[in-house]
């Protein structure tokens, strides 16, 4: 079940002298020689661990290609609960010279964490750390922005004028989700009705069927979910409907769990995010601070629209992302600015960002 | 003395039984490893090395071990009395929540005031949410099975709802999902350094002892013992049964909650919406134990080493998080099994090879009654 990287698993710590003999074949078959000097680097999950198909295999995927790419050590450790965070951090610190912790929740671990050993980098993965840590990249997303571009077409493909939102908990990496949805629906198709459901978990793919399957029974034809592990039940949901149901993922294309349900993707670049500040660990460039991506930076995007969507909608959402990118397009990022948030319909959106279309409107 | 002497063989035979079904869980883990594609012989050196070896290692067995020595305890006193509670995960989880909102006040007082204050409020949430099911069977007969799970659901949907929604009246942070940071006053503080253990684990042993006082050199603790062996005896006798299973549930709430706020003072400074899972494996741990508090510690103490060592077994030998948990799952089954062969046909031999067959039967009753029969799936 588990696609932990078995063959790179491994680490030089004190003990690599006695795991060595028994590794060394382990490590012969992954094609890599133990260097003294090698970077290690270790990716900390949280609790929906690997095999998420989402949000922990995303940064996992990251720190394979560094390894495969860089030449670093990459080892994984997972997290069974949130108790756990602390005492994995500290673990993977013992050896590594980056340490990756993915998610949100782990951030008051990072903060005591990466306290206590000064010379270690940390990459923080959709939060934000005690700025006074110098040792700590912080990198966020503007997940408001994809999940905006994923309303406008599940607003505009929807045949119900419902569609749906699976949470997993109610953070503001997913609030920023559930927002931005909400957003990009009520541009295009103000009778539309958004419903909303929250998990309150990243660990549970039967929540989010039973979620996601009372959404439909609503009436919703699309949901999208921002969920981890939970999401995976929303594919689960969409099957058990059979065909004109439809599923909005989050964080990574899942067309694995069922392409023909999958109507796009909200993307999010946790992969590139891992990748790049382990080359700059590699450089020896590592910055401490914070980054936060969204379309403009390539930290998030819409992908993978499925051929059934109408050149029409995506060229629509294309309009809206150029608007967005250019500044002129604000998209709420939590519930108070999605309260004060003014819909901006498609017409006035179109060609927008284009220098040939600023008339000299205000 | 033969008195003495059936009691110690009983408690000889359950702790050889318990050893024995933690070897065979251990044996068949290893056959797993083996299939999964790892080394069974690095992957529990890696075991050991990440649970025992060294201080921060011994410290962090015993950090895992604390709410799961609570917990146990918790299971204990209920089974003692015939109920089996599975809603410890919930009680836990309303004590902690407890505990986190008092603790997170800014009181002004001084620890050795702020601190009781918390850990009182944790005993008196999870004590009543464990009552509730207790005093629901006194009354009507509801099924503390299905009673205490669904009490579960609510007190994970009521910490959410509290965390999220209460912001205006209680130290609440509903963008991290949690209740605001317990104050350096309220917290239990940290008894080795350079480590993550507190003291919530000298609470865990000292509620071990007294638990064994009150159950085996208490009135109350023989009523409660009665009323699990028998209610109609305990009846004829003139105890009180619904008020005794009443009290015994608050008792294993009381311990639940505990657990709540060692977890919340001591580890993460918080109380987190998402439940943890120590509640469930807390009756692993009581039925490992054997329902014996001194039995408990060392089961939780077990079961915690299984927990720390599972990051080591990830990064040094490549066996993955559900292959600790599929362990844990071994060693209950083998326990399960060697209880069943204790009670048939082990513990009576060794019984009745003693002179009088009758008297060490009913010795044996009397002291350690065969808890595991009971521990057996529950007639709904």
């Amino acid at each position: 079940m588990t696609n932990a990287p078995r063959g790179l698993t491994t680490t030089l710590s004190r003990r690599s002298i006695v795991a060595g003999v028994a590794l060394a074949p382990v490590l012969a078959r992954a094609g890599i020689t133990l260097a003294a000097d090698k970077v290690i680097i270790t990716v900390v999950t949280d609790t929906a661990g690997l095999g998420d198909q989402n949000f922990n295999d995303l940064a996992d995927r990251g720190g394979k290609r560094a390894a495969k790419e860089l030449g670093v050590t990459y080892n994984v450790i997972e997290s069974q609960t949130q108790a756990d965070y602390v005492r994995n951090l500290t673990q993977a610190s013992e050896d590594s010279q980056l340490v990756i912790g993915v998610g949100f929740l782990l951030t008051d671990a990072i903060n005591e964490v990466a306290a206590e050993y000064a010379d270690v980098h940390y990459l923080l993965i959709d939060s934000v750390a005690d700025e006074s840590l110098k040792n700590v990249t912080s990198v966020t997303f503007k997940e408001n922005q994809s999940s905006f571009l994923t309303g406008i077409i599940a607003g505009l493909f929807t045949k119900t004028n419902k569609v749906g939102f699976v949470g997993g908990q109610r953070i503001p990496p997913v609030i920023r989700y559930e927002v931005g949805f909400k957003a990009g629906v009520a541009c295009v198709n103000p009778k539309a009705e958004v419903k909303i459901g929250y998990a309150d978990t990243f660990d549970d793919p039967g929540t989010g069927k039973e979620l996601t399957l009372s959404q439909y029974n609503q009436g919703a034809d699309i949901v999208q979910a921002a969920a981890g592990r939970t999401g995976i039940g929303a594919f689960d949901a969409a099957k058990e409907k059979k065909s004109g149901y439809w599923v909005v993922a989050a964080d990574v294309d899942q067309s694995q769990l069922g392409a023909e349900y999958q109507l796009c993707v909200a993307q999010k670049g946790v992969d590139t995010a891992v990748f790049r500040v382990a080359q700059q660990q590699v450089d020896g460039t590592f910055e401490g601070g914070v980054q936060d991506l969204g379309l403009k930076e390539g930290g998030v995007d819409l992908t993978n629209v499925t051929s059934a969507v109408p050149a029409d909608i995506v060229q629509t959402a294309a309009d809206y992302k150029a608007a967005i990118i250019a500044g002129k397009v604000g998209v709420p990022v939590d519930d108070d600015s999605f309260k004060a948030f003014k819909p901006v319909p498609p017409d006035e959106v179109k060609g927008m960002a284009t220098p040939a279309a600023s008339t000299p409107a205000s | 003395m033969p008195r003495i002497s059936s009691m110690v063989i009983v408690n000889i035979v359950n702790i050889l039984g318990s050893i024995a079904a933690i070897i065979v869980a251990l044996l068949a883990g290893a056959v797993l490893i083996s299939i999964a594609g790892q080394q069974p012989v690095e992957a529990y050196r890696a075991l050991l090395d990440g649970s025992i070896n060294g201080k921060r290692a011994i410290a962090e067995t015993l950090v895992y071990s604390c709410p799961l020595i609570l917990g146990g305890l918790s299971f204990a006193v209920a089974l003692r009395a015939g109920m089996f509670n599975i809603g410890i995960e919930g009680q836990l989880m309303i004590g902690g929540l407890a505990a986190g909102l008092v603790g997170a006040l800014h009181l002004g007082l001084p620890l050795y005031i702020h601190l009781p204050l918390a850990l009182l409020a944790a005993m008196a949430a999870g004590g009543i949410w464990g009552a509730i099911p207790g005093a629901m069977k006194a009354f009507s007969g509801a099924h503390e099975v299905i009673s205490t799970i669904m009490l579960n659901y609510l007190a994970y949907r009521l910490t959410a709802y509290v965390v999220q929604k209460t912001g205006k009246w209680l130290p609440v942070q509903p963008s991290l999902q949690a209740t605001k940071k317990v104050v350096p006053e309220a917290r239990l503080p940290r008894i080795l350094d350079g480590t993550r253990l507190h003291a919530g684990i000298i609470v865990a042993i000292i509620a071990a002892f007294v638990l064994w006082y009150l159950l085996f050199r208490t009135t109350f603790g023989y009523k409660v013992r009665t009323v699990g062996l028998s209610r109609g005896a305990a009846a004829y006798g003139g105890i009180n049964w619904g008020l005794t299973i009443t009290l015994a549930m608050l008792a294993s709430g009381i311990l639940a909650g505990l657990a709540g706020a060692g977890e919340t003072l001591g580890l993460q400074g918080r109380q987190y919406t998402a439940p943890q899972g120590y509640g469930f494996t807390a009756i692993a741990v009581g039925l490992v134990g054997r329902n014996n508090p001194i039995g408990i510690i060392f089961a939780g103490i077990l079961f915690g080493a299984l927990n720390s060592g599972a990051p080591s077994m990830q990064a040094d030998a490549g066996v993955s998080k559900e292959i600790t948990q599929v362990l844990q799952g071994f060693v209950i089954l083998a326990v399960a099994g060697f209880a069943v062969l204790n009670n048939s046909s082990l513990a009576r031999k060794v019984l009745t090879s003693g002179q009088s067959r009758r008297r060490d039967r009913a010795a044996a009753i009397g002291t350690e009654p065969d808890v595991e029969v009971r521990a057996g799936p529950p007639a709904l």
